[in-house]
């Protein structure tokens, strides 16, 4: 599959919000991408990997403007929702992806080996930086947006991953294998009802 | 009534909504839905922007995170 050479394709989200999965369902349909694995190879926390630049450490790239986006034009990259506060001019398409705060934040204190004593703080701020980051690129004239639901991509792949086929823009996309990598086993964050 | 929390009423065809839109969600119930939705609406009041304090909070979870040095 060929993307717009003229575009910049990023995944993003908070971290721990399913970015990976993206990431993994955009290279099954056959999406042009860049990461590396050698950095930052597959773990528990991500068996499938983690789909990124720079060993994950492209946000102190951005900050420092240090990063060329030129080398990356056509290709999805994965820059979690931080990093997007520091976008340069350019022309973006992006696929944002939400996903239940408290599974994020379980996600996150299970990746860190942690348990949050301040998790209410965690909570605020994580939401305050995911509604800053989403009115940030939805205001942007450079940027189009996508936002993708983790939820209901794995509740209700057929229509969810569908809207990321339409996203893409491209008829040589493979739906079929879009759909056949959402894994269930790997929602291991959920909130139990 | 539970500690710390105060008793509202809304009317029960809200109620009935917000239980629709809950049935096939992670949402556990009503009340959670309501709390859910005023902690977001106040959060995004209260700024657009992170504070200085507020964001070098957030890049000290990325880095115990390990997305960032």
């Amino acid at each position: 599959m060929k993307l717009d050479e003229n575009v910049n394709y990023i995944v993003s989200g908070l971290e721990r919000s399913g970015t990976s999965m993206l990431m993994q369902i955009l290279e099954a349909g056959g999406a042009p991408m860049a990461f590396s694995t050698e950095s930052r190879p597959p773990d528990n926390n991500n068996p499938k990997g983690y789909f990124e630049l720079e060993g994950g450490k492209i946000i102190n790239k951005l900050m420092e403007e240090d990063f060329s986006f030129s080398d990356y034009k056509g290709k999805f990259i994965k820059i979690t929702a931080y990093g997007l506060k520091f976008l340069p001019v350019g022309q973006y398409r992006i696929i944002y992806s939400q996903r239940e705060i408290e599974e994020i934040l379980d996600s996150m204190e299970k990746m860190a080996k942690i348990t949050d004593e301040n998790r209410a703080e965690t909570k605020k701020l994580f939401i305050k930086l995911n509604n800053m980051i989403m009115d940030l690129i939805s205001n942007r004239d450079d940027v189009e947006v996508l936002f993708a639901d983790y939820n209901a991509i794995l509740s209700e792949p057929e229509p969810n991953i569908r809207k990321i086929y339409d996203f893409l823009g491209s008829e040589e996309a493979d739906l079929d294998a879009m759909l056949g990598c959402v894994d269930k086993r790997l929602y291991r964050n959920r909130i139990k009802r | 009534m539970a500690k710390g929390k105060k008793k509202v009423f809304i009317p029960i065809s809200l109620y009935e909504k917000v239980e629709e839109e809950i049935a096939s969600s992670e949402t556990k119930s009503v009340e959670e839905y309501v709390i859910k939705l005023l902690e977001e609406k106040f959060l995004k009041d209260s700024g657009g922007d992170l504070s200085k304090e507020d964001e070098d909070k957030v890049k000290e979870r990325l880095k115990a995170l390990g997305y960032m040095d």
